[in-house]
């Protein structure tokens, strides 16, 4: 596999950031054809973008768990963004993140990798504020998606208690309880709307450590939008929220999104 | 545009390497480069040597060209080496391969330039020489020279290694004497091409005035010239060193496609 780190400037983010990258490449001791036919018949990959919790970057996931291996068995592209503390969101009080990461960011990765444009191909995961941008850019780009997975703490803010206190980081994102209420953001209201519209939704699977201190939010998030309607599978297990349990859930995640098993 | 560092694991050298990639801010929205620049580092240089000694990206994005940038052992002349690894096969078989396959970079010989500086400009050289139908432009800069009379010229630093078991001749080549009338002979390039009239690429040689090498540029092109192969020159003031790479590789920018 191929390990890509890139620096360029973004448009909307009106500066250089990064991304890394895993993509596909011959493996001497693993792959049986000829190399040469390997890459002329290379053809379109699965993509799978992930995105990195809070106070961490695009680097974090290749260096804390072994998501080369499990892209290398899925045989898929992965694109690792980063948007510093931003959870994803076009920042009340700071840059447009989300306008970077649905706009920019993936006509940008089909130019450049050989993915494929299908929605049947396209995944996303996420941890912690990771999993807030996971689902919050496949509900919002329901279009773009076949799956998505959010791994401790995807769910509604307030009951994950983001506002209670508030931080700075959640002040400068979403503003005040008022204004993040029906927002973009609020994945209640958006999932509401989308069942009114007869929105198709990706598929949803969400998961957190039963010993993580977002597990009563992010279950009870699960539990209220499936009694709703909406396709989501809810998975526990024993866990903290660190990388020991991301580690672990990734390869069981990455097949239910793929594999749909 | 931006820069890319790309790591993997390669067929042909059997062990992980890097290559750096410049992407022109057209790939971005999905549109061709004018052109590919294969782009090779020197003797004891690696792979992030252009992005660190000259302003590449500034001139890649001038000319919207991607630049590929791959990384070979210090000594090894782009040689499938007698003792080592196989660069040239790695150069030809499998770098042109990957960086087509996986990245928006032209898929095309008349998009393709290759050029480099010192051993990589006589690997720029011997890629064109022996893959004439592989790109459409190359530049030698300050790697001009009939390799065997640089190592055997007394008065040359290079002659210090040739009877070392272990030193660049050894390695790369076995002797002076397999090297001589090889592949890996710039001399025999030039009378291969002459004898079988091959059409070559176009051809850039650039150079300083004060390179300890100048003088063995002035007798290869002289030589070139006799056997009428046509090799665009420019010198300038300047030794063997940075200052001259960076401003003759926007020459050949500007000479192959501006």
């Amino acid at each position: 596999m191929g390990v890509i780190r890139y620096t360029f400037y973004s448009k909307i983010l009106g500066e250089q950031t990064n991304i890394c990258a895993i993509v596909p490449t011959y493996e001497v001791w693993r792959d049986k054809m000829d190399y040469k036919d390997y890459y002329k018949n290379y053809g379109k990959k699965k993509l799978l973008f992930i995105m990195h919790g809070g106070s961490d970057d695009s680097t974090l996931y290749l260096r804390r768990t072994r998501i080369e291996e499990y892209a290398y068995e899925r045989d898929m592209v992965v694109i690792f963004p980063e948007v510093r503390n931003s959870f994803y969101s076009n920042m009340v009080h700071g840059k447009k993140y989300f306008d970077y990461i649905s706009k920019e960011l993936p006509e940008m990765v089909m130019n450049l990798f050989p993915v494929s444009r299908e929605r049947k191909d396209h995944f996303i995961l996420g941890n912690s504020m990771g999993s807030h941008g996971s689902f919050k850019f496949a509900l919002n780009c329901p279009e773009f998606f076949a799956a998505a997975t959010g791994m401790s703490g995807a769910g509604d803010l307030e009951e994950l208690g983001f506002y209670s206190p508030m931080s700075v980081r959640v002040r400068n994102s979403f503003g005040t309880i008022e204004e993040y209420r029906g927002s973009m953001n609020d994945f209640k209201h958006l999932y509401r709307e989308m069942l009114k519209n007869g929105t198709e939704f990706p598929r949803l699977y969400a998961c957190c450590g039963t010993e993580d201190g977002f597990y009563p939010g992010a279950k009870k998030f699960a539990e209220d939008a499936k009694a709703a309607g909406v396709p989501i599978e809810w998975y526990e297990s024993p866990g903290k929220h660190e990388w020991v349990y991301w580690d672990a859930m990734l390869p069981m995640m990455l097949d239910k999104m793929v594999k749909g098993v | 545009m931006g820069m890319m560092h790309f790591d993997y694991l390669s067929t042909v050298l059997g062990y992980h390497t890097s290559v750096y990639y410049i992407l022109p801010a057209c790939t971005h929205e999905g549109k061709e480069p004018k052109a590919t620049l294969y782009l090779l580092h020197g003797g004891a240089g690696n792979g992030l040597d252009w992005i660190r000694y000259t302003s590449i990206e500034r001139y890649a994005d001038a000319f919207e060209v991607a630049v590929v940038m791959p990384e070979v052992d210090g000594s090894c002349f782009y040689a499938d080496m007698k003792y080592g690894y196989n660069y040239f096969t790695f150069l030809k078989d499998e770098l042109i391969a990957i960086s087509e396959t996986l990245l928006p970079v032209n898929k095309t010989a008349d998009k393709r330039l290759v050029a480099g500086l010192s051993m990589g400009g006589y690997g720029a050289f011997k890629w064109a020489f022996n893959c004439p139908d592989d790109f459409y432009a190359a530049a030698n800069l300050s790697g001009i020279s009939s390799i065997v009379d640089l190592f055997t010229d007394p008065a040359s630093f290079a002659s210090k290694s040739v009877d070392d078991p272990c030193g660049v001749i050894a390695l790369d080549f076995g002797s002076i004497e397999e090297l001589r009338g090889s592949m890996n002979d710039s001399k025999e390039w030039i009378d291969k091409a002459a004898a079988e009239g091959t059409k070559l690429p176009k051809l850039f040689a650039g150079i300083g005035t004060e390179d300890f090498s100048y003088q063995f540029a002035v007798d290869y092109l002289k030589y070139c010239k006799e056997k009428g192969v046509d090799v665009h020159y420019e010198e300038m003031p300047g030794g063997h060193e940075w200052k001259v790479w960076d401003e003759m590789i926007q020459r050949f920018l500007a000479w192959s496609i501006g």
